[in-house]
């Protein structure tokens, strides 16, 4: 098979060589045997003139002939020449160059009738060579489609089942058999009968359809949550005759999501109910203590009338505990007000200084109690519009911060102006924070020390970082353990 | 002159009382607002009423409200004393002199008794925390 038509592939020169030593051959035999030949002096032209059309097709044959007649007409002399004597000769030449060409015209055709057919051999051939590879290939998607996780289904545009692979049968139940030319719409609930309607015309359309979530009824009745991708098939003219669907099993992800949003819902009720909770509690808390208050006031002053010096500082103890005691229920309440955002700021014309001075002669007793002495550097005056009560109580929770984390060092306070803005900072040289906590200690709840060590509920921070806020203003914190700690406040002087 | 106190909550109730008559002032006690207007109509008429809210039987809403309607004790000074937000709820039905918030402060108590109560005070000022 091989073999067949490799004549038709030679090339010309080799053809035409061919046809040139034929005619030589032809010539030195016709003058060797010119004799023998005299009767039929064309005779070994023909044969070479044939043997050169076998060869190389029409065109070295028809040159075979020329070159014979001219070799015959010019080269042989007269005694070799059997042809040349007269005119019966000349016009048995001119016979055998119209033979010679009709022959030739019949090799031509014979040979373009081989090439043709040897053409369509060919085709023939490489049609088969590719429609092998196309079913090999054939072969490996169906092996893809059979082994994909994810459901693949073929339908056509009347919603008629045409595909249904393993994952298909896993996803839905049905088997291939059970669903070929059955209708999708087997697998739809009530609900999502109008999918299959918008999908289809979308298809219809040559749109592609991606992740459209949606449900599916299983053969067992139950129901499945699917993302459907659906592309459009088309046919050689690009006509849409189907679609091909993959469905992804997303019932986990759909329950997971359900039950994130189920947790974020308990989480964010829980934090709704404690601040509930507190601010109730809070409420409630203060009645007792007025009533706690008022009495412990009213004792002290008949100790002072009776001059009951040991009764009065017992009772001023009292209070002091009592005020803690109202301190602590107000920074629960602090909690539901920041949260709800329901935080209000009476500004007025406030003077950071003397308000530092204020809390630092307040704090003072507790403070040498503890060993610690405060030094505060203050120029002059520094104003703003503020809400003083506060900022009296950021001023409390960072000193009061120092005194207890830093005992027996000294505090260093300062207030001034920067850039139109006003900056306090407190320095301690206490127990100092981890770089790891200074973000978190402003965080509710959150405390960088041990309950065992340090007492506190872990809002200070918190509640001082929001009434910063709430006026515009900055705290950060510069600290080192075992070095001490620097919180540095920074408020607009105006309300922003 | 007499302060009258209206509170649910007899501990809170006898302290300012207490706190009031250390600095020379008379005081009635009552735990509702129908107690109160029982003590309006029966004694004689207080300088100043202090009023709680949250009460049972009549709250310090309804009680207001009964009292701006009788000519006779309309115009008797009210200060709310709240364990809640300042301003509260329908500030403006109140229409309060002035609030107190709880825990009361010994020096406000005393300076809004002494603003209705001491002969010669003046009635305008009110007193807001």
């Amino acid at each position: 098979m091989r073999e067949q038509g490799r004549e038709l592939l030679r090339p010309a020169w080799l053809k035409y060589g061919m046809a040139v030593a034929a005619s030589a051959l032809a010539l030195l035999a016709t003058a060797a045997f010119s004799s023998v030949l005299r009767a039929v002096p064309f005779l070994l032209g023909f044969v070479a003139l044939f043997l050169a059309g076998w060869f190389g097709g029409g065109g070295p044959s028809f040159a075979t002939t020329l070159l014979v007649a001219a070799g015959t007409l010019f080269l042989l002399r007269p005694a070799h020449a059997p042809v040349i004597g007269g005119p019966d000769d000349l016009l048995r030449l001119i016979l055998f160059v119209g033979a010679g060409g009709l022959a030739s015209l019949l090799q031509r055709q014979l040979w373009t009738s081989r090439k043709a057919l040897l053409g369509a051999l060919e085709e023939s051939k490489r049609s088969r060579r590719s429609a092998e590879e196309a079913v090999v290939e054939l072969a490996r998607f169906a092996a893809i489609v059979e082994s994909s996780n994810d459901a693949i289904i073929g339908k056509n545009l009347d919603g008629a089942v045409t595909a249904w692979n393993a994952a298909a049968e896993r996803l839905f139940g049905y088997k291939a058999e059970e669903m070929i030319g059955q209708q999708i719409s087997k697998l739809m609930t009530e609900g999502h009968k109008n999918d299959m309607r918008e999908i289809l015309g979308r298809i219809g359309r040559g749109e592609r359809v991606e992740h459209f979530e949606t449900e599916r009824l299983r053969k067992d009745g139950r129901l499945v949550q699917v993302s459907l991708s659906v592309s459009p098939v088309k046919d050689a003219t690009g006509r849409v005759i189907g679609a091909a669907k993959i469905a992804r099993d997303i019932s986990e992800r759909k329950r997971l999501e359900i039950e994130r949003e189920r947790l974020l819902h308990d989480a964010e009720r829980a934090i709704e109910i404690r601040d509930a909770f507190l601010s109730v509690a809070g409420h409630e808390f203060r009645t007792p203590l007025a009533a706690l208050s008022l009495t412990l006031h009213n004792w002290g002053m008949r100790a002072r009338t009776e001059n009951d010096p040991r009764t009065v500082e017992r009772v001023q103890k009292g209070q002091q505990q009592v005020e803690r005691l109202v301190r602590l229920t107000e920074d629960l309440l602090d909690i539901g007000r920041i949260s709800s955002g329901h935080l209000e700021l009476r500004r007025e014309p406030t003077d950071l200084a003397s308000l530092v001075r204020d809390v630092a002669e307040r704090l003072c007793e507790s403070a040498s109690r503890s060993g610690a002495r405060m030094e505060i550097e203050a120029s002059g005056p520094v104003l703003g519009e503020w809400d003083r009560s506060r900022l009296d109580q950021v001023v409390t929770n960072l000193l009061s911060n120092a005194v207890k984390f830093g005992p027996g060092q000294p505090i260093y306070l300062s207030v001034q102006r920067d850039n139109g803005d006003a900056e306090l900072t407190v320095r301690d040289l206490g127990i100092g924070i981890a770089a790891a906590d200074q973000e978190r200690i402003f965080e509710r709840f959150e405390r960088a020390v041990s309950e065992r060590s340090y007492a506190g509920i872990g809002l200070g921070l918190w509640i001082t970082r929001q009434l910063v806020s709430a006026h515009g203003g900055t705290i950060s914190v510069e600290s080192e353990p075992g070095r001490g700690s620097t919180f540095r406040v920074r408020l607009p002087a105006q309300a922003v | 002159m007499q302060v009258l106190i209206v509170d649910d909550d007899a501990a809170l109730r006898e302290a300012l009382c207490d706190t009031l008559e250390l600095q020379g002032h008379q005081c009635a006690a009552v735990a509702n607002g129908r107690e109160a207007l029982n003590h309006l109509r029966r004694s004689k008429r207080p300088c100043v009423i202090l009023l709680d809210l949250m009460m049972p039987q009549m709250n310090g809403w309804e009680f207001r409200e009964t009292q701006l309607k009788n000519p006779q004790f309309a115009d008797i000074p009210v200060i709310i004393i709240t364990a809640h937000a300042i301003p509260v709820d329908n500030a403006e039905t109140l229409a309060a002199a002035g609030y107190l918030g709880k825990p009361v402060h010994p020096e406000r108590l005393l300076r809004a008794a002494a603003d209705w109560c001491l002969p010669g005070a003046s009635r305008s000022n009110g007193v807001t925390e």
